[in-house]
């Protein structure tokens, strides 16, 4: 990925240009309105090194993360159906003054293919359709999908046509937003249109077949055949009737046309056309239509919150949307004996009392939420895991967190929804367990511990950057620069601050997590010292986490965090026993924090040999003070003592001295007599 | 034998086991006593003109041993000191007049005589009642200066570590510092 795009100035008579890896230059005032989409912007640009490309960057709105394993994917190949990224990267944006996700693309030569469904436009004769357009948009899909990838945008109006003749379609941008965000129900299996816009997933190939079986329809018809329904009744009547039924209806279509139509929009994964069937339609061999089967419909309907139900993921969405009606039908015998007799279903009978044994205590409302989530995997295992409203795909959890941080949702439910074991109770209810779905069931368990740890760098924020390696870190501080990873992040810290010479450098919930998450050589215990409530201790933890990031990532000099976080210190020198070495620290502080090396900072607030000597020092001091505070006490219980050991000195003191005088005396005698 | 054993089989107090120490001690002291009596017979009956200026000049001493009550005798040994200092020169005058009765009680008869070796006694025992004052005077000064020099350094300590360096009054250690991890 390339880094930073630094804008130039006028060039040529072309306006602001900003730059993208060096060599792709993007023309701030020329926007390209026909290649815009809902979720991002479009402007002209141009590759140095082959001026005469014409090429346009899609500027990707900032609260929406960019899909990077599929920019990943699609680099270097060549599709003739496919739009495919030449380059991608964080330029500084000046028409929203931050930095924003950009992404440089051929550009179109016949535009936007359809620019609205909602009124009719003009239909694409079968036979072009079936032998000029489809093949090369099949081919794209056969060499993309072995690749790991799901393309998950694939709409009529994200189509584009290469050549100006309008004879080439081409599949749209599918980097600039989460997967499937921007698509409408009518293009979303029943699974995927039962989650929520931002928790559907990279899903299946199969997910994006459907999604072009829509696209073909649509193509072919000229114009919405649901246009008519709005997004909830055409889920239902795709839920009760079946895909094709619910979209085609009474639309008479040609049965070379059916054939593929029916295959794509069959509601049975398995039974749906896979894109070796597809091809082999395209290339030429017809193959017997296939008629989808439905989903097992009960006796008689159950009867909840105004409505019949007879199918168990028609009775699962319903009980989604009234959980606490729903609670109580659950502990009921009418739901009991209408599974048992009506649906007659014995997988899902046995499935639904695993759900409801292991959730007893209703008295929390929690607890409600949580048997009725755990219901709803149950009767439609294939659906996503609903919670409190909210609804994700178990792949989807990531991109449904990231909508929750932006006000997409409810955070909260989500994490509730992990904690309550949710998305594992979703995993035991599959038939079998999918290669593709281990490490997903593994990183859930690892979710839990982070959710339960309240320490700065885990809770949600954890969960979002472990699940969302497109994800810009969110902090307040560093938000606007769009660091996607370790490596941007003490360089925007730099760049905060200087702009805002009063903030104090605090990493926060949103730092912690993204340092933790992306940074894998963090340790567990870099984050005890940040979640303590004394400020000594996490202006420490502060600088010691940014040197960590300094001496891996660098850059050698960060002045300015280094004299932010030098502000903080002398509550760190406070920790330091000897006066002396206080004012020595204190005094070094501004000469070393000037230099920004944050080591040297580390250092010298908190060197391991000054705390052992002061420590020491003190200890010892501790030890003398208390041995004068006690010679001092026994001189004072020593006082009533005095005159009697004066005594006793005195008469010594008389003895000696009347000695002393006595041999004197005599002396004296002696010498006058001699 | 029989009595003692009888004593205590009859629950009687068994007799000290030192009182066959004291019966020894008050046998030496009076052996002592038989001793010097025997010596100041002895030393009466062979120089009588010494020991009759001897003892009349020596009355001083023998009265601050009587009164004396400290075990190391410090007023007998300082009124001695003085009081013998004050009879020297009377020996060396009985000596030099013939060691003669006459010459002994020409000295005794002489008042200037006893001024001098009582004057010295008394001069002695002046020396022992004057010097527990002085004494208590430099004890005092002494006391000061040490509590002064262990309070300085007292104060020394608390600019130099902090009041903290006062420990709590329940607590002999330092409270444990937060451990550096640097690097």
């Amino acid at each position: 990925m390339a880094q930073d795009g630094q804008i130039e100035g006028d060039a040529g008579g072309n306006g602001r240009v900003v730059t993208l890896a060096g060599h792709f230059d993007i023309f701030v005032d020329q926007p390209l309105p026909d290649l815009r989409t809902p979720y991002a912007t479009a402007y002209a640009a141009v590759d140095r090194q082959f001026p005469a490309t014409s090429l346009f960057a899609m500027i990707c709105m900032p609260e929406l993360p960019p899909r990077l394993e599929v920019l990943e994917t699609l680099h270097g190949m060549r599709l003739e159906g496919m739009m495919v990224p030449l380059e991608w990267g964080v330029i500084s944006w000046p028409l929203s003054g931050r930095r924003v996700f950009a992404v440089i693309y051929d550009r179109p030569a016949g535009g936007l293919a359809i620019s609205s469904i909602d009124a009719p436009f003009t239909p694409i004769a079968e036979d072009e359709l079936a032998h000029t357009v489809m093949p090369p948009l099949v081919f794209s899909l056969k060499e993309f999908f072995p690749a790991g990838a799901t393309h998950r945008a694939i709409r009529a109006t994200n189509l584009y046509y290469r050549d100006v003749g309008h004879r080439q379609l081409a599949f749209g941008d599918c980097c600039s937003t989460p997967p499937g965000l921007g698509q409408p129900i009518l293009y979303e299996t029943i699974e995927s249109a039962l989650s929520g816009p931002w928790g559907r997933g990279n899903g299946l190939p199969s997910d994006d077949l459907y999604a072009f079986g829509v696209t073909l329809l649509l193509l072919l018809l000229g114009r919405n055949p649901a246009a008519h329904l709005t997004d909830d009744q055409l889920l239902e009547e795709k839920i009760n009737r079946g895909s094709y039924a619910a979209i085609v209806g009474n639309e008479r279509l040609s049965t070379t046309m059916t054939e593929p139509i029916r295959g794509l929009l069959t509601d049975d994964p398995k039974e749906r056309w896979s894109i070796q069937e597809l091809e082999l339609w395209v290339l030429g061999r017809r193959l017997s239509p296939k008629q989808p089967s439905l989903p097992k419909r009960a006796t008689r309907g159950f009867e909840f919150s105004g409505g019949s139900y007879l199918t168990a993921r028609a009775l699962a969405h319903a009980f989604s949307r009234n959980p606490t009606v729903a609670a109580q039908i659950l502990k009921g015998a009418d739901f009991e004996i209408w599974l048992q007799r009506s649906l007659n279903d014995p997988e899902r009978t046995k499935m639904v009392g695993s759900a409801l044994a292991d959730v007893q205590d209703l008295g929390a409302g929690s607890q409600v939420e949580r048997l009725v989530g755990r219901a709803c995997i149950a009767l439609d295992p294939q659906g996503p895991v609903r919670y409190k409203g909210f609804s994700a795909s178990i792949d989807g959890f990531g991109s449904a967190l990231a909508g929750a941080f932006r006000g997409q949702g409810s955070t909260a439910a989500i994490a509730e929804s992990i904690s309550a074991r949710l998305p594992v109770f979703w995993f035991s209810a599959q038939p079998g367990l999918k290669p593709e779905h281990v490490p997903i069931l593994k990183s859930f368990e690892r979710l839990r511990f982070h959710l339960d740890d309240r320490r700065p760098g885990f809770g949600p924020e954890r969960v979002l950057y472990e699940l969302n390696l497109s994800v810009h870190c969110l902090s307040p501080l560093i938000e606007p620069y769009f660091v996607l990873d370790p490596h941007g992040v003490l360089p925007a810290i730099e760049a905060a601050l200087e702009r805002q010479p009063e903030q104090e450098m605090v990493i926060d919930r949103h730092l912690g997590a993204f340092i933790g998450a992306r940074f894998k050589q963090a340790a567990l215990e870099w984050f005890d010292e940040l979640a303590s409530s004394n400020p000594a201790t996490r202006a420490l933890g502060t600088l010691r986490v940014l040197t960590h990031l300094q001496a891996m990532r660098g850059p050698e000099v960060a002045r300015h965090t280094s004299e932010r976080i030098a502000r903080q210190l002398p509550a760190v020198v406070e920790t330091f026993h000897n006066r002396a070495r206080r004012r020595h620290i204190l005094d070094e502080i501004p000469r070393v924090a000037a230099r920004g090396n944050l080591a040297e900072l580390l250092a010298l607030v908190d060197s391991v040999a000054e705390r052992q000597r002061d420590a020491i020092g003190f200890s010892a001091a501790l030890r003398e003070y208390g041995m004068l505070k006690r010679a001092l006490e026994q001189w004072r219980a020593d006082q009533p003592r005095r005159p009697k050991r004066s005594a006793q000195l005195g008469a010594q003191i008389a003895s000696g001295a009347s000695t002393f005088l006595a041999w004197g005396a005599v002396l004296i005698f002696l010498v006058i007599m001699s | 034998m029989a009595t003692r054993k009888a004593a205590v089989r009859k629950g009687g107090k068994r007799p000290a086991k030192g009182g066959g120490k004291g019966k020894a001690k008050s046998g030496s002291s009076r052996g002592l006593a038989i001793l010097a009596l025997f010596g100041v017979v002895f030393f009466a009956a062979t120089a009588l003109p010494l020991f009759l200026v001897t003892a009349g000049g020596l009355i001083p001493t023998i009265v601050a041993l009587v009164v004396d009550r400290q075990r190391a005798k410090y007023l007998t040994r300082t009124v001695g000191a003085m009081n013998l200092a004050g009879l020297a020169p009377m020996v060396v005058r009985l000596w030099s007049n013939g060691d003669s009765l006459t010459a002994a009680i020409t000295i005794m008869t002489r008042p200037m005589n006893w001024l001098v070796m009582y004057g010295a006694a008394g001069v002695g025992w002046c020396i022992f009642l004057a010097m527990p004052a002085v004494a208590r005077v430099i004890v005092d000064l002494q006391a000061e200066q040490v509590q002064a020099s262990l309070r300085e350094r007292a104060e020394r300590l608390v600019e130099e570590w902090g009041e903290e360096v006062k420990g709590r009054p329940d607590e002999e250690e330092p409270a444990p510092l937060p451990s550096a991890k640097n690097g």
